[in-house]
């Protein structure tokens, strides 16, 4: 057998001089590459049950349940309702980028990149990449669903826009923290049932799926506390109109805060992962 | 291209209280194989994993291809090919997108890539399969694909963690000849195996860990000569009439030594297997195969230790 290292043709070019695998050129180029290659590795069809029809059956799932109950009440659970999917659903793509890595870790395919001449922190923006792409369809199929329902931006394209950008930053700052998690195992399934049993209750206690002040006393002030609760009621404030400084900058302050201490651990995280 | 040459001094690596690498030195000259001998649990993957970057050293200095691990990792990884012990391959993908992406990665052009990864699929076995999903293949497919995605661009020094654990003969017959090419080719190549057998023909110096620390280094022949000459070796398929003859042997003999199936007589010549062939047919023991045999690197190893490596040996053995 003629082995493929001793031929010539291509293996000329393979032969190229060393070249470093720093600056932020190799970082978009190489976090690109590994971007389109996670995209890729999530399937089609889970993509489209999970991204696709779950969110769906939820909207119209919660609508039906709560709509009427809640219209007693004087909310118009079309326009409250959509918010807290996305939401929900930004915490799943986070936790999905927990399974990814764990899976990665498993496989030797983190190893593999790390050990390789590539820039240290495309691994982290191919997979930032990826989530961001998954959010986006995510709130693309959940704002659609909402709109059936009857859901409106009522305070114009701009505001809607933010409602957007601040989904997604939460589903990063989100995917931060769970990633920290997902390195430190080489078990997706645990990892994933971990933070499912993490962010549930979370958000049940928030007030995605009712107003705060529908909770038992003794629980409110921790619902009206918590960031969940921030981040959907800033997001309610861009699609409703009326004051939106106040929740946003709440909601942005909770999120740096939590971006900050989420990154020192992914990235202690990063570096352990083997 | 020419090999780099690879230098451990004094490398130490624990985990807690674990100390996984002990105190390793040992280099590799350029060009050359040195193989990194030792059983489950002995630090061969945690030493790799020093010298490719993945783990930071808690003593001592690694230079490989003239860059220190420590100091200038990203020129140590500019210089390596990493096979890891698991194949680590993309299942969705097929084996030429694979290649492909790592080519990318690597700063190979779109068509370099291509061309780069169709060559690597023909020259590894892998072109009917090219265009098939990982998860489709062989085992032996999936590990020359994992190897072959190390090669896409050409590195001075490639490390290679157990490269045919886990295949059939055949799979492992035809990893030993890709492995040959590549040192026929230049490269510098430090690989590890569990594999007396495979240390003896791929490589050029053995290091024989144990634990973490080093307990012996030299040429295959040096390492054999450290246990005499040839030795008298009895095969016996049937446990309770192997049992026989091992009693039977020791009430007679010194040195007497039983491993899986095999059963060896030290300091062996025409006589003593002469010896042993009588008192086989006094037991009415019905040996699977009697012969003079030249140490293998297992005697070695036993010699060592004390301990005799797994019975998964025996099948690299007797072949
Ligand atoms: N990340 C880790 N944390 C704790 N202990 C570890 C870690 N990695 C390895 N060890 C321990 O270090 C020792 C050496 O392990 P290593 O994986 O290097 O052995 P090996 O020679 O590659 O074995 P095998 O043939 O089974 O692959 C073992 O005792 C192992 O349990
Ligand atoms: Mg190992």
């Amino acid at each position: 057998m003629t082995l493929p290292t001793s031929s010539a043709g291509a293996t000329a070019a393979a032969a190229r001089p060393l070249v470093t695998e720093k600056g932020p050129r190799n970082l978009l180029g190489q976090g690109l590459l590994l971007a389109r290659r996670n995209v890729r590795l999530s399937s089609v069809a889970d993509t489209v049950s999970t991204m696709v029809v779950f969110p769906v059956i939820f909207v119209f799932g919660f609508l039906a349940i709560f709509g009427r109950l809640l219209a007693a009440r004087g909310v118009d659970y079309a326009q409250f309702l959509p918010p807290a999917i996305v939401v929900q659903w930004m915490f799943s793509v986070a936790i999905s980028a927990a399974f990814f890595f764990a899976a990665d870790r498993r496989t030797g395919m983190l190893a593999r990149y790390r050990a390789m001449a590539i820039n240290r922190g495309a691994v982290v923006v191919g997979r930032m990449a990826a989530d961001s792409l998954r959010a986006l369809l995510a709130i693309v199929v959940i704002l659609a669903a909402g709109h059936v329902a009857g859901f409106r931006f009522q305070a114009g394209p701009l505001a809607a826009l933010a409602f957007v950008a601040l989904a997604v930053g939460f589903a990063l700052t989100l995917s931060a923290g769970t990633s920290a998690v997902g390195l430190a195992s080489r078990d997706p399934e645990a990892v994933s049932s971990t933070l499912h049993t993490v962010y549930l209750p979370l958000l049940m206690v928030s007030s995605a799926f009712v107003p705060a002040d529908a909770f038992p006393a003794w629980i409110e002030p921790f619902v009206r506390a918590q960031p969940v609760t921030a981040v959907i009621d800033a997001l309610r404030a861009l699609a409703d109109g009326g004051p939106t400084a106040g929740p946003v900058t709440r909601a942005v302050l909770w999120m740096a805060g939590l971006l900050a201490l989420f990154s020192l651990a992914a990235v202690r995280a990063f570096r352990r992962a083997t | 291209m020419h090999g780099g040459s690879v230098e451990v001094d004094r490398l130490r690596k624990t985990f807690g209280e674990k100390t996984a690498v002990d105190e390793v030195s040992f280099s590799v000259a350029p060009g050359t194989v040195l193989g990194l001998l030792g059983g489950n649990g002995a630090g061969k993957t945690t030493m790799v994993n020093c010298l490719s970057t993945l783990l930071p050293l808690d003593g001592g200095r690694a230079v490989v291809a003239g860059h220190d691990v420590a100091e200038d990792p990203a020129g140590v990884r500019a210089s390596i090919a990493l096979t890891g012990q698991f194949a680590a391959v993309d299942d969705v993908l097929t084996g030429r997108q694979n290649l492909v992406l790592f080519g990318r990665l690597l700063k190979l052009g779109r068509k370099e890539a291509a061309a780069r990864a169709e060559e690597l699929l023909a020259g590894f076995g892998l072109a009917d399969a090219a265009d098939q999903p990982v998860k489709s293949y062989s085992g032996g497919m999936r590990r020359r694909l994992d190897l072959a995605a190390s090669l896409v661009v050409r590195r001075p020094v490639i490390f290679l963690d157990e490269p045919t654990t886990g295949l059939d003969p055949v799979g492992r017959r035809e990893m030993w000849r890709i492995v040959s090419g590549l040192c026929d080719d230049g490269a510098t190549l430090l690989l590890t195996t569990q594999y007396l057998e495979e240390a003896d023909r791929l490589a050029d110096r053995i290091v024989v860990l144990d634990q973490g620390r080093v307990i012996a280094e030299g040429t295959p022949r040096e390492l054999k000569d450290q246990v005499g000459g040839a030795v008298c070796a009895v095969h016996v398929d049937v446990p309770e009439q192997r049992e026989r003859a091992v009693r039977a042997l020791r009430e007679r003999m010194d040195g007497v030594t039983e491993s899986g199936d095999l059963i060896t007589v030290p300091g062996a010549d025409a006589g003593t297997l002469a010896e042993v062939v009588r008192v086989l047919a006094e037991e009415g023991v019905e040996p699977d195969d009697v012969g003079l045999r030249r140490p293998t690197l297992d005697d070695v190893f036993f010699a060592l230790t004390g301990r005799r490596e797994d019975c998964e040996e025996q099948e690299g053995m007797r072949l």
